[in-house]
């Protein structure tokens, strides 16, 4: 548990003496002067809509190395219209959340995790790189400015999101001179509806990922050319599109989430199994991990990270072998999935495949869903998982 | 025409009438081409255009020599933009002088890449007219990414009107030499400020334009290609076939390990086989006399959404079939069929295609062999070529970029 200074330490208005990184120490603060108003009904939060009052906001040149960070208002940015983040989405981002505990403590949820990742995003965005551990002082103090808005209740939390673009106004494709780290908090409350569990369209003409790119990151890109798929699966009744990868149709992703499934496997076992990512086919979710450790940690059944296709997948659902099917992300935490709509045209095959997740009676969706929540809002002690801002 | 111009703000030039479509008419895949009664939600209007005309002290210098310009360094002194909001539609679209945005930093092009953007020239003829070309293809294609990226829908020739204004106000910038042109960069974002991965609900439009010079200045310069089929750049299912920024940002580290090879390109390669894609962000073109004995002229084939569907690669085909010179053919083709036929000395030029540079000599692959995982070099005769194809496409596209010569249906005067 790391414990941070609340006083500032000494700041420069100069550029940073360690180019490769931005220095906590440099920070500068220009307090908002506006005040974000919530709803009163956590319930009518959403997600990503209510931003709070501070951004972090640090630009960084090829040539000076990264300029001083400052926390100041949340605003606009001035963007010149040729930046290449406007054309070549050379960008990535970050999400993690910071809950406020049942003791009055807020927690941030294994944020070296994310910034491990976005530092892997950056160097395969050919965007600069930083030290995480500054990092997560500046987004400490971020989180200590806007303290009063994570939400005091168990049904909502401070959503954090970091980023990283290419400012440079050069439409030439190619690396960029300079580039922008800025973080922000959107208020988040549960989206999610538990109880009805939700449905997948996997279709094999959708390709979210495939060897050789760039599925592993989090990076922009990845994620514009799901927008459009994602309608054509509200078009089906489905809220979220499960990706299937390459000729054999390997299971990869849902949304943007990760998924595991909980089925009787072929040799008879009780096994939680999810894709790997050595593949560089999916996204390494940081819920994604939590999980897989929490269930080796509980040791109740087989755990397994092992690729498996969309065929093998529906037999055991058509054989009642599946039991469970859930997704995993920092937005949902865990979410059941109640059913698949698998439509493969080139195998002429069109079937709704219903997973009873729901009524399961090992509700192993539900225990990891509580033992993860209770974790984040500090009813259980695992300070290896939880950084306290001290306000 | 009159009750327009009586919208904008005043001006000494006369439109121009409506172009031949029947070009891009091949390549349009939309339906509601016909914009007939006046609807916001459909498209921006070129009648509704407002001009906010620069101060002096707004205009900037232009380059002395407009041969050496590098590309995409400089911006002439005006752009267009045009903002959408999903429940009002298209605002009127400006033509202001060039300035920043501000833009939410939750704005969607900045978090999940909801962004594409076209790129096409102006030319200034050996007769003093500035001309654009096929500008209706870039509009055509740049509707079809928008669909694709779940980003509005708007009139091509709207737009290309709109475009002809801002490049009437910035005539200058297009440059006076037959080597340069004035570069063209339509973009289009989503720019609503919500965190969800989702269809943008507000976007915005926008036009800038820089002059570029010269590619050529001291005769063609073969590349060096770097071929290494464990960095991907499309894959079936995907949006390689449209220009989406999400296709570019995952490029630009492989460039970098290109360029530590001494390799200015990347040659793309797809599958098991191997095959050849795209050339950095050109269309690949190969002159050869395949197994047959016949000469041929190959590029590949569009359908399995790999490849962007360049105009330049249009161009030249449409030319090599018209010419009927040799065999023009749209297939699949791999870096065995590449190597086999250096081995036997069957090709003899490999160039690039885009609006950049019309075609570029590719010099030499070095080629990431997988079951060795050793390098190979290849050397590829294009610059030796008796035949000159690529040469005569080099020359022919100028030639009716700069008005020396008349492609029916091929330049919009401005």
């Amino acid at each position: 548990m790391q414990r941070v200074p609340s006083v500032l330490l000494a700041r420069s208005f100069h550029t940073t003496s360690a180019a490769s990184s931005f220095q906590y120490a440099d920070l500068i603060v220009e307090p908002s002067t506006k005040k974000q108003r919530l709803p009163s009904d956590p319930t009518k939060l959403g997600f990503g809509r209510y931003f709070s009052n501070h951004i972090i906001d640090i630009d960084w040149d090829m040539k000076e190395g990264w300029f001083a960070p400052k926390i100041k208002q949340f605003e606009n940015f001035s963007l010149h219209p040729a930046a290449k983040v406007l054309h070549y989405a050379q960008e990535v981002f970050e999400g993690l959340k910071a809950y406020h505990g049942v003791d009055g403590k807020i927690r941030i949820f294994r944020p070296e995790l994310n910034m491990e990742r976005m530092r892997r995003s950056a160097r395969r965005s050919a965007l600069p790189d930083f030290d995480t551990r500054e990092a997560l002082l500046l987004i400490d103090e971020l989180v200590r400015m806007d303290a009063d808005l994570v939400p005091k209740t168990d049904q909502a939390s401070l959503y954090i999101r970091p980023m990283m673009f290419a400012t440079e106004p050069h439409i030439g494709i190619g690396e960029s001179l300079q580039a922008k780290w800025a973080c922000f908090s959107a208020i988040t409350g549960s989206y999610f509806n538990y109880e009805r569990g939700i449905k997948l369209l996997a279709d094999p003409e959708m390709v979210r990922s495939w060897k050789g790119g760039v599925g592993q990151y989090k990076m922009g890109c990845n994620y514009a050319p799901t927008i459009a798929v994602g309608k054509m699966a509200a078009l089906h009744e489905c809220g979220q599109v499960m990706w299937l990868s390459g000729e054999d149709r390997l299971v990869t992703e849902a949304g943007a989430m990760n998924l595991f499934v909980l089925w009787t496997n072929e040799e008879n076992d009780l096994e939680l199994i999810t894709p790997p990512t050595d593949s560089g086919l999916l996204l390494p979710g940081v819920t994604r991990l939590s999980v897989l450790e929490l269930a080796k940690e509980w040791n109740v059944m087989k755990v397994s990270e092992r690729n498996f296709t969309m065929p093998t997948l529906a037999r055991a659902i058509r054989e009642k072998r599946v039991h469970e099917f859930f997704v995993s992300g920092t937005a949902a935490i865990v979410g059941p999935v109640s059913e698949i709509l698998y439509m493969d045209k080139e195998h002429d095959i069109l079937e709704k495949l219903h997973i009873p997740t729901l009524t399961s009676k090992y509700q192993f969706h539900k225990r990891m869903h509580t033992a993860l929540t209770d974790i984040h809002y500090g009813k259980v002690e695992k300070s290896e998982w939880q950084r306290i801002v001290e306000v | 025409m009159p009750a327009i111009l009586s919208r904008v703000a005043p001006r000494t030039f006369n439109f121009v009438a409506p172009r031949l479509m029947a070009t891009a008419a091949r390549f349009e895949t939309i339906p509601g081409e016909d914009v007939k009664e006046y609807d916001p939600k459909k498209t921006f209007y070129h009648r509704d255009l407002e001009i906010e005309l620069a101060t002096p002290d707004q205009l900037k210098t232009k380059p002395l020599d407009p041969t050496k310009l590098k590309f995409g360094h400089s911006y002439a002194d005006y752009m267009m933009s045009c903002d959408w909001q999903q429940n009002k539609g298209w605002a009127q679209p400006k033509i202001e002088p060039i300035t920043e945005f501000k833009i939410h930093p939750g704005a969607k092009v900045l978090h999940y890449a909801s962004e594409l953007f076209e790129g096409m020239k102006a030319y200034r003829g050996v007769d003093n007219k500035i001309r654009m070309f096929r500008p209706e293809m870039n509009m055509a294609r740049m509707k079809r990414t928008a669909l694709r990226a779940a980003l509005p829908d708007f009139d091509s020739e709207e737009m290309i009107n709109i475009i002809c204004e801002v490049l009437r106000l910035d005539q200058e910038w297009v440059p006076y030499s037959d080597v340069s042109s004035l570069y063209i960069r339509p973009t289009l974002i989503g720019t609503d400020p919500t965190l969800g991965v989702g269809t943008a609900t507000e976007a915005k439009i926008f036009v800038i334009t820089g002059p570029v010079g010269a590619y050529y200045s001291t005769g063609f310069q073969p590349v060096s290609l770097l071929a290494d089929s464990r960095y991907i750049r499309a894959f079936p299912g995907g949006v390689g076939a449209y220009k989406m920024g999400c296709n570019y940002a995952p490029t630009i580290w492989v460039g970098k390990e290109a360029a530590s090879k001494n390799c200015q390109q990347v040659l793309w390669l797809y599958g098991e086989n191997e095959d050849l894609t795209e050339v950095g962000t050109m269309n690949i073109f190969l002159f050869w006399k395949n197994e047959e004995g016949d000469m041929e002229l190959i590029t590949p084939p569009l359908s399995r959404g790999l490849i962007l569907p360049g105009v330049t690669r249009d161009s030249l085909l449409q030319l090599g079939r018209e010419w009927g010179e040799y065999k023009v053919t749209e297939r699949s083709l791999n870096m065995q069929e590449v190597k086999k036929a250096l081995s036997e000395k069957r090709l003899f030029e490999m160039f690039g295609a885009g609006t950049a540079c019309v075609v570029s000599p590719v010099g030499k692959i070095l080629y990431h062999n997988k079951v060795t995982d050793e390098y190979e070099e290849l050397m590829i005769p294009t610059m030796s070529s008796k035949y000159g194809v690529m040469k005569k496409f080099y020359n022919t596209i100028n030639d009716i970029q700069y008005g020396r010569i008349i492609k029916d249906g091929w330049m919009r005067d401005i």
